[in-house]
């Protein structure tokens, strides 16, 4: 290897983005084997021609396309179809056009379709087009365009479960209430859509958690639209979602903006300083899987994890995980609770909605606000609950708005484990409750905390 | 002159279509609990299973209860599974069941003690159904030990075999287990019951390809029963139990259930009669021992060959 | 590695004697920690729960505790002899080793396990755990295709699988996966299908604890 490694200002995994601005490379998915580093400065390990390489990047891409699964092999799919499609022989078939065969296909895939027959009957007004869909998706202007196939002369036909089949050979079977059509002619299908290759590995390399279809992005408000989690690192097309077709214009623009912004300057999210224990660290992997950002990395001379300041997000579940106490953050201060009524709030969601209420609902309680409820460590809820008579109340958010992915679970899950223990020893596990928030519900935040005053008053 | 080791062995090797039946031995103490139940099939089976802690149940020990009911005049044959005993009890038990007169020997793995009344306890599993078939074979044929060690007086006289479920998969998988016990040198087999006759036709074609039924006597299980319930019962918690849903559909439309169980059973067994390879029935009628006279009428296996 | 999961607290609580007036918790650093069950988390909040246990009964019970690298060695355990000798009671966080070995250190003081050791197991998931190794004395693992006909069965068998195997799970619970059908798969994808063809005899379970409690010395450290 050479002595320097080149720097860009973007490395796109998969395809890259047109802009003559930004210093690029591009790497193939299945050559990418480790990276380390942070946004600013990742540093990308790949498989080079003869030998492993690396580049650096302040940036990372991910720019896959979808895999695609059609009903029967041999029949075309609605994205791959070009523009010579139509003038190939066979004008004098009919065209099938299917839509919500195997899932409710996406509304820019119902576009397409829609585009496509509308440019046979603009060729051949006279061609059978058939339109099989579940339920038209609209978008943009789609439903002037279904209202002008109509005008065409499309035959739409709407099709429900077991009505409508493809057979292997490529006809079609429809079955529906007094109509029974059994047609054969130029197929094309809108396709089931599936995350795109390599995300598995894509994921583990990067240490990003995928959703539950296997995407690279979890159905989370701050991640749209195409944020990772991890600073620095983006993720398009069918590495991102399944409804990554519509707007790819858009999501383009925005993550090249925020390429450009990140060149000008990235600051750690906070204050603190957190640091790793390399005594006390047994490199048991814990922070790094349940870290939601990715900012944890291990330090190969130390031995020890290390967490990278300006990836980190500050939501400390890193902290409240770690089986040795080993990583410390510097605002940690000692806990004097006083009142028998006390709360922990998450800054994005509860700390909102009181902000938002008419009165202020916690008055008379002692409040503590940390940036994710996942900061609360299990003996926390213990030391508080012993130094009061009273409850103690933590408020997190609701999944799809829970600013740190998974740290609202987390947190459910030391308190379940906290108020299982509590019963086992004949304590009451009331004392302890977690609800969810989102930074709407003011007016729930309001009643649901009159509830909870009335019963500890009691 | 060929000498047989035992009355199942002769009419096996001389070609008869055997009929084998099943009995549990009491949970308690009393050898009348045998003598009765042999009374229900005397003359209608040639030999006679009597279970080994099937289960993981704690009833009265195979051997103790074949010995019983053999002096009622039955050809036995003893169940030995790997689950409680470990290679120097379960040697012990064959020198003196064959000490005691009991020629047949069914060697199993056996279930796991998660499924009787005793899951605390600790599992042997020393010896697993290849072994004791194999150590059945030494000390018969060669008058040893699983150590290398020669018996001092006369060697036992055992004709031992196996089971198999046709059923399981992976297919390939229990091939190969099948394969390695008739390696070991197991004599004759009984299948789980069946149901899924195709499937078993199936099964029966994969074993004559590999030549198996001509190393190995088969004898194909049919459990007769006589509720919905059992038949479901079965199909959702018995390990490798393929019951398909149109046995139970038949089941469910049958007005008088038990007739039907009959039927069924003798449509089963006059189907398998006709496989190349078959060489006999296993009957395991659980609960309702009964009616096996019943069942061996009607499918026109009565009387049973004198040897 | 060596996984264990902390004791139910309650199992913990009746442990302790009724007249006990100081515990001392020793976590430990390595297994039980990097398996989530006994480290320097799992012995504050302990601690911290039964403060609050015991003031809630209303006894004065000092509860401390510390966390030491490793309880299977002299030297960590020495860092700890006067803050064991302090208190009435001490409750080990470690595995069965660690437990036993403080008792050996400390043969006057009443040493409680606070953790059930498992299996030898590996990591599947974070928080997940499954048995790998019954640490048997004679590794097997050649003659079948890498995965431990011993400890990966539930029946120990050497001649699987057993009739009760279906669909490559388990007869005992569906949840687990039949040792003997990863065998059979492994050994397909690896070709050695007929290693598992040829007769295997039982095993020599004379290197397993059936032997004796064994022990053993390295060579280089002793001479004849």
């Amino acid at each position: 290897m050479s002595g320097s490694i080149a720097h860009y200002d973007v490395a796109y995994i998969g395809q890259a983005l047109k802009e003559n601005e930004l210093s690029q490379v591009t790497l193939p998915a299945s050559s990418l084997t480790e990276c380390r580093g942070e946004i600013g400065n990742f540093t990308l390990s790949y498989q080079a021609e003869e030998e492993l390489d690396q580049i650096q990047t302040s940036n990372v891409v991910i720019n896959l396309p979808h895999q695609e699964e059609l009903p029967v092999e041999g029949c075309l799919s609605l994205t791959g179809v070009g523009d010579e499609f139509l003038a190939e022989a066979d004008g004098d078939k009919p065209l099938i056009i299917i839509q919500d065969y195997q899932e409710l296909s996406a509304a820019a895939l119902s576009q397409r379709g829609l585009k496509l027959a509308l440019q046979a009957k603009s060729e051949d007004p006279a061609r059978e087009v058939y339109y099989f869909y579940q339920a038209m998706r609209f978008m943009d202007d789609n439903d002037e365009l279904y209202e002008e196939a109509r005008r065409q002369e499309v035959i739409f036909l709407k099709h429900d479960l077991g009505e409508l089949e493809i057979s292997q050979d490529g006809e079609v079977f429809y079955s529906r209430e007094d109509i029974e059509l059994n047609l054969s002619g130029k197929l094309v299908v809108a396709p089931e859509l599936k995350p795109a290759a390599e995300v598995e590995r894509l994921a583990r390399i990067f240490n990003i958690t995928r959703g539950p279809e296997g995407y690279l992005q979890v159905d989370n408000v701050y991640l749209q639209p195409t944020l990772s989690g991890k600073r620095g690192l983006y993720v398009l097309g069918g590495a991102r979602g399944p409804n990554a077709l519509t707007y790819q214009q858009e999501e383009r623009e925005y993550t090249l903006q925020e390429i450009k912004r990140n060149l000008i300057g990235v600051e750690e999210l906070d204050e603190e300083e957190r640091s790793v224990d390399d005594q006390k660290c047994v490199v048991c992997y814990t922070c790094y899987r349940v870290c939601p950002h990715g900012a944890i990395q291990r330090d190969e001379e130390l031995n020890s994890m290390q967490i990278m300041p300006l990836a980190c997000q500050s939501c400390n579940l890193c902290i409240s995980r770690c089986p040795m106490g080993a990583i410390t953050r510097s605002g940690e201060i000692e806990e004097q609770p006083q009142s028998d009524r006390q709360v922990i709030i998450c800054e994005n969601s509860a700390a909102l909605a009181r902000e938002k209420a008419d009165s202020d609902p916690m008055a008379g309680l002692e409040v503590t606000e940390v940036p994710c409820v996942s900061t609360v460590k299990k003996e926390h809820i213990y030391q508080r609950l012993a130094g009061s008579e009273g409850d103690l109340l933590i408020l997190g958010c609701i999944s799809e708005a829970c600013k740190h992915l998974t740290g609202h679970d987390r947190c459910e899950q030391v308190v379940s484990s906290a108020k299982s223990d509590l019963e086992k020893l004949d304590l009451d596990p009331e004392r302890v409750n977690y609800q969810r928030l989102s930074p709407r519900m003011a007016a729930d935040l309001s009643a649901y905390l009159a509830d909870w005053k009335g019963e500890v008053l009691q | 002159m060929a000498e047989y080791i035992s009355k199942l062995e002769q009419l096996l090797e001389e070609g008869e279509f055997v009929v084998c039946s099943e009995m549990g031995p009491p949970i308690g103490a009393d050898p009348e609990f045998i003598r009765k139940k042999c009374d229900d099939v005397k003359g209608y089976v040639d030999a006679v299973n009597i279970t080994d802690n099937q289960t993981a149940i704690i009833r009265m020990s195979s051997i103790a209860a074949a010995r019983i009911a053999m002096e009622e005049g039955l050809e036995m044959i003893i169940q030995v599974t790997g689950r409680d005993r470990n290679r120097i009890g379960i040697q012990s038990d064959l020198l003196g069941a064959s000490a005691l007169g009991l020629r047949n020997v069914l060697c199993l793995t056996g279930d796991h003690q998660c499924f009787g009344n005793d899951e605390d306890a600790k599992n042997v599993f020393d010896l697993d159904s290849v072994s004791i078939i194999k150590a059945c074979q030494q000390m018969t044929e060669e008058g040893k030990l699983i150590n290398g060690n020669e018996l001092k007086t006369e060697p036992p006289r055992l004709y031992y075999g196996g089971a198999h479920n046709p059923f399981a998969d992976p297919f390939e998988m229990h091939m190969l287990k099948l394969e390695k016990k008739i390696e070991a040198g197991m004599k004759f087999i009984q299948t789980q019951c069946i149901y899924n006759i195709e499937k078993f036709d199936y099964w029966m074609e994969e074993v004559r390809k590999r030549g198996l039924h001509e190393k190995c006597h088969i004898m194909a299980g049919i459990l007769p029963t006589r509720s919905v319930k059992a038949l479901r019962m079965m199909k959702k918690f018995v390990a490798g139990m393929d019951v398909p849903d149109y046995t139970i559909e038949r089941m469910e439309a049958a007005e008088d259930k038990k007739a039907e169980g009959v039927q069924m059973a003798v449509d089963i067994i006059n189907h398998v009669k006709e496989i190349e390879g078959v060489r006999g029935v296993h009957l395991m009628p659980v609960a309702w021992e009964e009616i096996t006279p019943v069942v061996v009428e009607k499918a026109n296996l009565y009387p049973r060959p004198e040897v | 590695m060596i996984v264990g999961k902390l004791k139910d607290v309650a199992e913990i609580k009746d442990m302790l004697p009724e007249d006990l007036e100081s515990l001392f918790i020793i976590g430990c650093g390595t297994c039980v920690s990097v398996s989530l069950a006994g480290g320097e988390r799992e012995a504050k909040s302990l601690r911290d729960l039964l403060e609050l246990y015991f003031r809630s009964q209303g006894r004065d019970v000092k509860v401390n505790t510390a966390t030491i690298k490793r309880q299977c060695d002299d030297e960590f355990i020495d860092s700890e002899e006067l803050a064991i000798s302090e208190h009435d009671v001490v409750l080990s966080l470690a595995c069965g080793v660690g437990v036993q070995h403080l008792g050996i250190k400390h043969p006057g003081k009443m040493i409680l396990p606070g953790v059930n050791t498992t299996f030898y197991g590996r990591n599947s998931d974070v928080g997940e755990w499954e048995e790998m190794c019954l640490g048997c004395g004679d590794c097997i693992l050649d003659d079948f295709a890498g995965v431990c006909p011993v400890a990966r069965c539930s029946k120990s068998l050497i001649n699987g699988p057993c009739g009760g195997s279906q669909d490559g799970k388990c007869e005992v619970d569906d949840e687990i996966d039949c040792g003997w059908d990863l065998i059979y798969n492994r050994a397909k994808e690896i070709g050695q299908l007929d290693r598992l063809l040829s007769y295997e005899g039982p095993k020599d379970w004379s290197t397993y604890r059936d032997g004796g409690v064994r022990s053993h010395k390295n060579p280089e450290f002793f001479s004849e």
